[in-house]
């Protein structure tokens, strides 16, 4: 629960720095989804049930403050949640290039699915979809994935501050 | 005299040189003081200048607003624009303005420069507004010069298009379009923006044409939203251009 309760009220924190700060013009472009890394985050740190809740959660908040329906990104990061965890016993985590190609390849991943769930829900055109993928979803996640091993070791402090040790007090001994 | 003059002389040089220290550098320590309590109130001045600068600028906004506000005839509401979309596959805006105020799902938002865009989503105190921009934005048009009706459509940066405009209708670049008022929700003759270029090239029945809104969405600050409006009769519009006509002529005079 508290898990939980943390990674959304950081959640709230990130998508509060998203839609001000940096849809300032300087970043529009390159605007880095930091909600992204936090869901990246979780995916390899944390347990499948309260991750996943998180995960969805977060997406959630995407969708409530966008302009399209409800539901896309609450799937999407679930899915991109579910996928990180599936990889994570996979991979080798410490090297900062891996985190990099990791973050990359799940943020192109994501642009990928949201296309396809477009495409198959509304009438947006193909061609526009994909000149859109290669003008902001690429050099997002580019700058997305630049800034993951930096965001990884934020959340891990934080995690271990406020989260760990509750979890480790509140059941007597320790949990990652 | 000529003896006491060197005495005197060699008797001021102590006190000469006293002074100068004094002066120059006992003095001195006042006035780096000074200088730098000088310096706090330069930068304290330059903030309250930026600061009156910007509640000019907002003046100025809010006043071109108002103005604007009174001289259409609709029911609008003034709201702040506080983020846009965290995402960047979609555009649209927040609003400090919600349901508590009577904002509904699909209203217009307006600007004095033009369309802005309608009331997606909406809470007790903010709203989400989907942008012209936005390629699941759509609006009926016409084009001012020739009244062809057509869709606009958002092309995703900031640029729209004109879609299902007949190709027997003539439309070139600088045309400006406007809202048709025929979808229910935006007010007939408000300015969506002007057309760069036309395409007609293709076999269809169709000509598309690509549009650059005339609201410059990326420097919007405040925004009126549409609560409800009337549309006016052709006999009140003469009427009103007859008013008009005669406000001017005496004004002439």
């Amino acid at each position: 629960m508290i898990r939980i309760l943390f990674s959304g009220i950081l959640g709230i924190f990130l998508l509060a720095i998203q839609s001000t700060f940096l849809t300032l013009e300087p970043f529009q472009r390159v605007k880095p989804d930091l909600l992204m890394i936090l869901v990246l985050y979780l995916g390899f740190f944390s347990p499948p049930i309260s991750g996943g809740i998180s995960a969805f959660f977060l997406g959630f908040l995407t969708d409530l403050f966008s302009g399209n329906s409800y539901g896309l990104f609450s799937l999407t990061r679930l899915i991109i949640f579910y996928g990180a965890q599936f990889i994570r016993n996979r991979f080798y985590f410490e090297d900062q290039l891996y985190k990099f190609l990791y973050a990359f390849f799940f943020t192109l991943f994501e642009g990928l699915l949201v296309i396809l769930i477009l495409n198959i829900f509304s009438i947006v055109n193909m061609e526009i979809l994909f000149k859109f993928f290669l003008k902001f979803i690429l050099p997002q996640s580019f700058f997305t994935a630049l800034l993951s091993p930096l965001g990884f070791y934020i959340f891990s402090r934080i995690n271990i501050l406020f989260v760990t040790r509750r979890v480790a007090n509140s059941s007597g001994g320790f949990s990652q | 005299m000529e003896i006491c003059s060197p005495i005197q002389k060699i008797s001021n040089f102590p006190i000469k040189i006293t002074k100068k220290i004094f002066n120059e550098y006992i003095l001195l320590l006042n006035v780096k003081k000074e200088n730098e309590l000088l310096k706090r109130r330069i930068l304290e001045l330059e903030r309250e200048n930026n600061q009156l600068r910007e509640m000019a600028l907002a003046y100025g906004r809010l006043k071109h607003l108002l103005d604007f506000k009174e001289r259409i005839s609709t029911s609008v509401m003034a709201a702040e624009v506080i983020a846009r979309d965290p995402t960047s596959w979609f555009r649209s805006i927040t609003i400090n303005r919600g349901e508590k105020d009577g904002i509904k799902k699909g209203m217009a938002v307006i600007s004095p420069k033009g369309v802005v865009g309608h009331v997606l989503k909406t809470s007790p105190n903010h709203s989400i507004v989907l942008l012209i921009t936005d390629y699941n934005c759509a609006i009926d048009a016409i084009v001012q010069r020739t009244r062809a009706k057509a869709i606009v459509e958002g092309l995703g940066e900031n640029r729209c298009q004109l879609k299902y405009l007949l190709r027997t209708e003539e439309v070139s670049p600088g045309d400006i379009v406007v809202t048709s008022g025929l979808g229910g929700n935006f007010p007939k003759g408000i300015m969506i923006g002007q057309i760069k270029k036309v395409d007609n090239q293709g076999h269809g029945i169709f000509q598309y044409a690509e549009l650059i809104p005339n609201v410059d969405i990326q420097k919007l600050e405040e925004v009126l939203v549409v609560k409800e409006f009337t549309s006016v009769s052709s006999e009140d519009k003469v009427k009103k251009i007859e008013e008009k006509a005669k406000k001017t002529k005496k004004n002439k005079r």
